[in-house]
């Protein structure tokens, strides 16, 4: 089954569900996934716009977005569609962020969602598309990565500054990338750097999972992991790191001093 | 890239089908709602898109028909510059087939741009020397007034050019110096000083160009001495040439004949040949020539300086600001005579400034120096070495598509180590031109 025929199948079954009250958001969905059908991407995307606008917009609304916008080559936005969806995503929904990654030269994301995928299983026709592109990012980086790899992906990030989720995603690559060479001296710097991003987005459980293992993080990594201690409400493990921040007095001690002063939440 | 996009808005923009549908406002609003956003975020093909679904649902909806107007009318515009540039950047590199062809896509679509167009096709014919298609397409340039006064001159030099072109001089002149003969030193510096004398001069140039690459010219003049009449002077010289024309890259190739008469009795018979080069880069061209000729003088006085000559030259012109030109070249030259005090080499340079005034009037300055140290010694044993010099300026003015004025002044003064060789000359000139170009 290829991937468009599966895209179909999955939003038929929740238009089962939606043509029941035939509403027009219903008929908008329903719309958009003809034309995407049909290869009529831009009408797709009109369609599942007005369905995004729509106060009954289904919460998977990114299962049809997204494809439809890798598949216009906006594989940016894709991304933005993909990782802000709040609905668990699916294997083909997967799929087109694996194509969305690999288009935008992200391959260690790009293989980590491909190998997943394949360890999850697929059907013969994703399976065969899956380990295509795994084994071609294998074939980049038989070698260890150069410096100015992680160098591409740093100016990326900051040349997207104004998108924060994919900035955040260029950064977690270069990471990756940095984690394949033999020269780790920019091991710190990229992980705070990647800290800051998801810290802006919300991802304050996805920083103390890069950060709390870390045993010699730079000040500005230590100021990272104590917000997102605080943002998970972890006042026992965000109090020593903001303490010592205090005492450090550098740039950030008058900023953890407030936030130690504030009381505590129920 | 661009004419993919291009072509993508496009076909967005032919007319929306009606549908037997009922009409439907509120589906309508909300395609509006997607093609505001997108508009606004620069998305021009999917607020298109959306703007022709809500005219779908809708055919009423104002603020769809307007949007898609607009979007449409901003991506032909967008489009048609595009085209344009490419056009122009192909006639800069002299790729005047590509632009030419380009050029007339834009003119059959009617686009906003299409007085630009117009301009540069007739740019274009001006090359080829296709003056009445060239003025057809000024003409309908002119019609925006903002090229009006650029095309004015443009206009002119289209009546006047073409397949067949022709320019008939007629002036008043005057001369401190007649004896000073083409291609020798005065008489008058051996056999007594200058007599200063008036002429009239008459002058016709006929081309002939078979194709774009060829042509065919002939230059007679006729200058008619007041006072010193055995100095009545008629030249004919006959031109063939090819011009070879290749991206910015302008050769020419051209053989001349010569026939003169001094009181109507033969005085010089020349042949020549010339190869020029032009490398035309954005602000300078790169100019170089080569000529060779052979000069047979018919009288006995003269027949000391029948032989050969060679010249060469290399230099720069440089399009300082769209209305001047300026021009740089080295000189070298290397006469063979019948008698060896005549045989010389020579260097030097030559400066000009080419002006445009206006729509009108045109001046030009040229300036020229060498130095020229001869192969034989003089009967009394003196090395004759000189130090030429000569400055011209010519104005014209034009009366019409057809008439102009003219007026020139020009100053050779030569200095030399042999005292029959010092000599100067002062000649002006006033008159009037008319020339033609066409069918």
């Amino acid at each position: 089954m290829t991937k468009r025929a599966l895209l179909v199948v999955v939003a038929i079954g929740w238009l089962g569900t939606a043509r029941a009250d035939d509403s027009s958001t219903a008929r908008h969905l329903m719309a958009g996934v003809q034309a995407f059908k049909d290869g009529r991407y831009e009408e797709a995307l009109v369609e599942l716009r007005v369905v995004a606008n729509a106060p009954d917009a289904p919460p998977d609304l990114a299962f049809y977005l997204g494809p439809t916008l890798v598949q216009l080559g906006r594989d940016d936005e894709a991304i933005d569609v993909f990782l802000g969806s709040k609905a668990s995503r699916d294997e083909l929904t997967d799929f087109y962020l694996g194509e969305a990654y690999y288009h935008l030269k992200l391959y260690r994301k790009a293989r980590a969602v491909f190998a997943g995928l394949r360890s999850r299983g697929l059907g013969p026709v994703l399976e065969q598309g899956a380990a295509r592109y795994v084994a071609s990012i294998d074939a980049v980086y038989q070698q260890p990565p150069r410096g100015e790899t992680i160098d591409y992906y740093v100016a990326q990030a900051h040349e997207r500054a104004n998108d924060p989720i994919l900035a955040a995603e260029l950064l977690d690559e270069a990471r990756q990338v940095e984690a394949l060479s033999s020269d780790h001296r920019r091991h710190g710097e990229l992980v705070t750097a990647l800290a800051v991003q998801w810290n802006r987005i919300g991802r304050g459980t996805d920083v103390i999972e890069l950060l709390a293992p870390e045993r010699a993080r730079p000040a500005e990594g230590t100021w990272q992991l104590a917000r997102a201690y605080v943002a998970a409400h972890d006042r026992a493990d965000a109090t020593p790191l903001l303490d010592a921040i205090v005492k450090s007095r550098g740039p950030h001690a008058s900023e953890a001093s407030a936030l130690l002063a504030e009381p505590s939440s129920p | 890239m661009i004419a993919l996009v291009a072509a993508a808005i496009a076909e967005l923009c032919t007319p929306v089908s009606p549908s037997a549908d009922a009409p439907d406002a509120a589906a309508a609003d909300a395609y509006v709602a997607v093609g505001d956003t997108a508009r606004a975020a620069g998305d021009t093909r999917v607020a298109a898109t959306a703007y022709r679904k809500a005219l779908l649902a809708d055919p009423a909806n104002a603020h769809a028909r307007g949007a898609l107007d607009a979007l449409c009318a901003t991506d032909r515009a967008t489009q048609d510059e595009a085209t344009l540039l490419g056009a122009i950047a192909a006639y800069q590199r002299g790729d005047y087939e590509t632009a030419q062809r380009t050029l007339e896509t834009l003119v059959a679509r009617g686009a906003a741009l299409a007085s630009n167009a117009h301009l540069f096709l007739g740019l274009i014919a001006l090359a080829h020397h296709d003056g009445s298609r060239a003025a057809d397409e000024l003409e309908l340039a002119a019609r925006d007034p903002l090229y009006a006064e650029t095309t004015r001159p443009l206009l002119r030099q289209a009546h006047r050019d073409g397949p067949l072109a022709a320019l008939v001089l007629v002036a008043q002149e005057i001369d401190s110096n007649p004896q000073l003969l083409p291609d020798t030193p005065p008489i008058g510096a051996m056999t007594g000083p200058p007599q200063t004398d008036g002429d009239l001069l008459a002058a016709a140039t006929v081309t002939w160009r078979p194709t774009s690459w060829s042509f065919v010219r002939d230059l007679l003049s006729w200058r008619e001495q007041y006072q010193l009449r055995a100095f009545d002077f008629f030249g004919n010289t006959t031109e063939a040439g090819v011009d070879f024309r290749r991206g910015v890259d302008q050769v020419t190739l051209a053989y001349t004949l010569e026939y003169d008469l001094l009181a109507a009795a033969p005085y010089l018979i020349g042949n020549g040949a010339l190869l020029s080069y032009r490398h035309d880069l954005s602000m300078v061209s790169i100019v170089t020539s080569y000529a060779l000729r052979q000069r047979d003088f018919r009288q006995a006085m003269d027949a000391g300086f029948t032989g050969w000559a060679a010249s060469a030259d290399a230099g720069v012109v440089v399009h300082a600001t769209p209305r001047v030109d300026l021009e740089a070249r080295a000189l070298g030259l290397r006469e063979f005579t019948a008698d060896s005090t005549f045989s010389d080499y020579a260097a030097g340079v030559r400066v000009a400034a080419r002006l445009r005034l206006g729509s009108r009037a045109r001046l030009s300055a040229l300036a020229t120096g060498w130095y020229a140290t001869y192969d034989a010694p003089e009967p009394d044993g003196t090395q004759r070495n000189d130090l030429h010099g000569e400055l011209g300026l010519d104005a014209e003015y034009d009366l019409g598509d057809y008439v102009l004025a003219t007026c020139a002044a020009q100053v050779i003064d030569n200095q030399s180590s042999v005292l029959d060789f010092v000599y100067s000359k002062l000649v002006a000139r006033c008159g009037f031109a008319v020339a033609w170009g066409g069918p």
